[in-house]
């Protein structure tokens, strides 16, 4: 029963799997037992398992949707499409909780972008800072002061993110902020 | 099973809900709440493993004190064959006491499994094979987490979207054998079994046939939608004419119902609006009260 059910759970993050054992049932691991075997390779073949895997994707792509909302916005369709499911196919989902997923989504996504996406890094390190001081301040944990670095003027490329503008002609502005949590809210400010 | 007190009609939290709570006192008898969302669990490596949403929780202190909370948890996995997660149950428990509810629930399903050397958490009720195994698996468990509850503890009756292959029970039989062995209670949620219906060709009638009704202490109501050609439990509205009509023959049946739940999922409640929400508990207020006339308090 344990090898079905990590099995079952292998079929619905893994769309990849669950097509190499609908094909083959040979996909499925040698030392699984008879029944098992053929109860997977059947769900495999069901359109039932797609449409989990649809309702899964979606649980997980909504929290980061409603997580990250400003990074979603800026970022473009095919590059965040493209991320999340590299990010997804490295890590399986952990908890029912996301905010620890959305953080290594952001440092997964910080570390594909190139020079020219600096802009768009800059919105999700910010974001990454504001969402864990969030969390702090939502269940009263613990933290100290969160320095994030930007390389551009934060009032000016917010402000852009805001508004629904380009981030394009943001002013370069090499930048620290310092997030706290104070009377149970997030507070900001530049050492500068 | 230990009985539980009939309380009527009960709306499950969501936040998106919580001034419509605050101001539907004559509609509500009690609120659900799923723990889970109100706390968060870091996982048992932390400590504390459990902490609290200080906004939401001052929420529900105010409502408590109105009327009662009903926990359905979501977390448990109860089903899963991962080792069973005590400190889970401990923290149940914990919130039982600590909000006075009249019973606490989950689903006969799992949601963790081992994947690549770790726990992974699909996000969804997965279905436990209908096997003499699991019943053994859950029934024990179940036990133990009905030893140590002053008030009936239930499971949820699951929604799926495949079919299981030789399968050695039926839901309601493995259902009426993990009650026998644990002393549980069932809450039988009937958008499920209609979702059930749709996609996977369960009869209701020969479901509701075979299933002890004097087990069932809630029975949770919702509405779906279409996705890809299936219908989806996805709470997204009011309760289908098929989910009414079973309500309507299946309450004068449970003998000992404690309540019948609206699920609504947040998201969807301003397109359904208040209004619409409140006729649908005013709704199943008239069910409620028709199997209730004239009975026994």
């Amino acid at each position: 029963m344990s090898d079905y059910q990590q099995e079952l759970a292998r079929l619905v993050l893994d769309e990849g799997y669950a097509l190499r054992v609908a094909r083959d049932v040979a996909a499925l691991p040698a030392e699984l037992d008879e029944r098992d075997a053929r109860r997977l390779a059947a769900i495999a073949a069901d359109p039932g398992l797609r449409l989990t895997r649809t309702l899964h994707r979606g649980w997980r792509l909504s929290k980061l949707l409603t997580l990250l909302p400003l990074t979603c916005a800026v970022a473009d369709r095919t590059l965040l499409e493209t991320q999340v499911l590299s990010f997804w196919r490295l890590q399986p989902p952990r908890s029912l909780y996301f905010v620890d997923e959305a953080v290594r989504f952001v440092d997964h996504l910080i570390a594909a972008l190139g020079e020219t996406e600096m802009a768009l890094a800059d919105v999700a390190r910010f974001e990454q800072a504001n969402l864990r001081l969030g969390d702090a301040a939502r269940y009263r944990l613990p933290i100290g002061p969160v320095h994030v670095r930007l390389q551009h003027d934060p009032a000016q490329l917010l402000g852009r993110v805001v508004a629904g503008e380009p981030l394009d002609r943001v002013r370069r502005r090499p930048t620290e902020l310092v997030g706290s949590v104070v009377d149970g809210a997030t507070a900001w400010s530049s050492p500068g | 099973m230990r009985t539980a007190p009939a309380l009527g009609i009960g709306l499950l939290y969501q936040p998106a809900l919580a001034q419509f709570i605050a101001d539907a006192t004559d509609l509500l008898d009690y609120v659900e709440v799923i723990p889970d969302t109100v706390w968060c669990d870091r996982g048992p490596a932390a400590s504390p493993r459990f902490v609290e949403d200080a906004e939401v929780t001052t929420y529900l202190e105010q409502v408590a004190k109105r009327m009662p909370l009903v926990l359905h948890a979501i977390g448990l996995s109860i089903g899963s064959t991962r080792d069973f997660d005590t400190a889970y149950a401990d923290q149940l428990v914990r919130w039982q006491a600590r909000w006075g509810s009249p019973w606490t629930s989950e689903h006969l399903a799992f949601s963790t499994a081992e994947v690549d050397g770790a726990a992974a958490n699909v996000g969804l009720t997965m279905p436990v094979t209908l096997d003499l195994a699991t019943v053994d698996l859950v029934a024990q468990r179940a036990g133990q987490i009905v030893k140590r509850l002053p008030v009936p503890f239930l499971l949820e009756n699951n929604v799926y979207y495949f079919d299981v292959a030789d399968e050695e029970l039926s839901e309601p039989r493995a259902l009426s054998m993990v009650c026998e062995r644990s002393g549980c209670g069932l809450l039988l949620d009937l958008h499920n079994l209609y979702v059930n219906c749709r996609n996977n060709g369960v009869d209701a009638a020969a479901y509701l046939a075979e299933l002890e009704l004097d087990l069932v202490v809630e029975i949770h109501v919702a509405g779906g939608m279409e996705v890809d050609g299936f219908y989806v439990d996805a709470h997204s509205g009011s309760p289908p004419a098929e989910v009414w009509s079973l309500l309507e023959e299946v309450v004068p049946q449970c003998g000992n119902l404690g309540g019948i739940t609206m699920e609504l999922l947040g998201s969807w409640f301003e397109p359904l609006g208040a209004g619409a929400l409140s006729a649908d508990l005013r709704r199943l207020r008239s069910v409620w009260d028709a199997a209730h006339v004239g009975a026994p308090a």
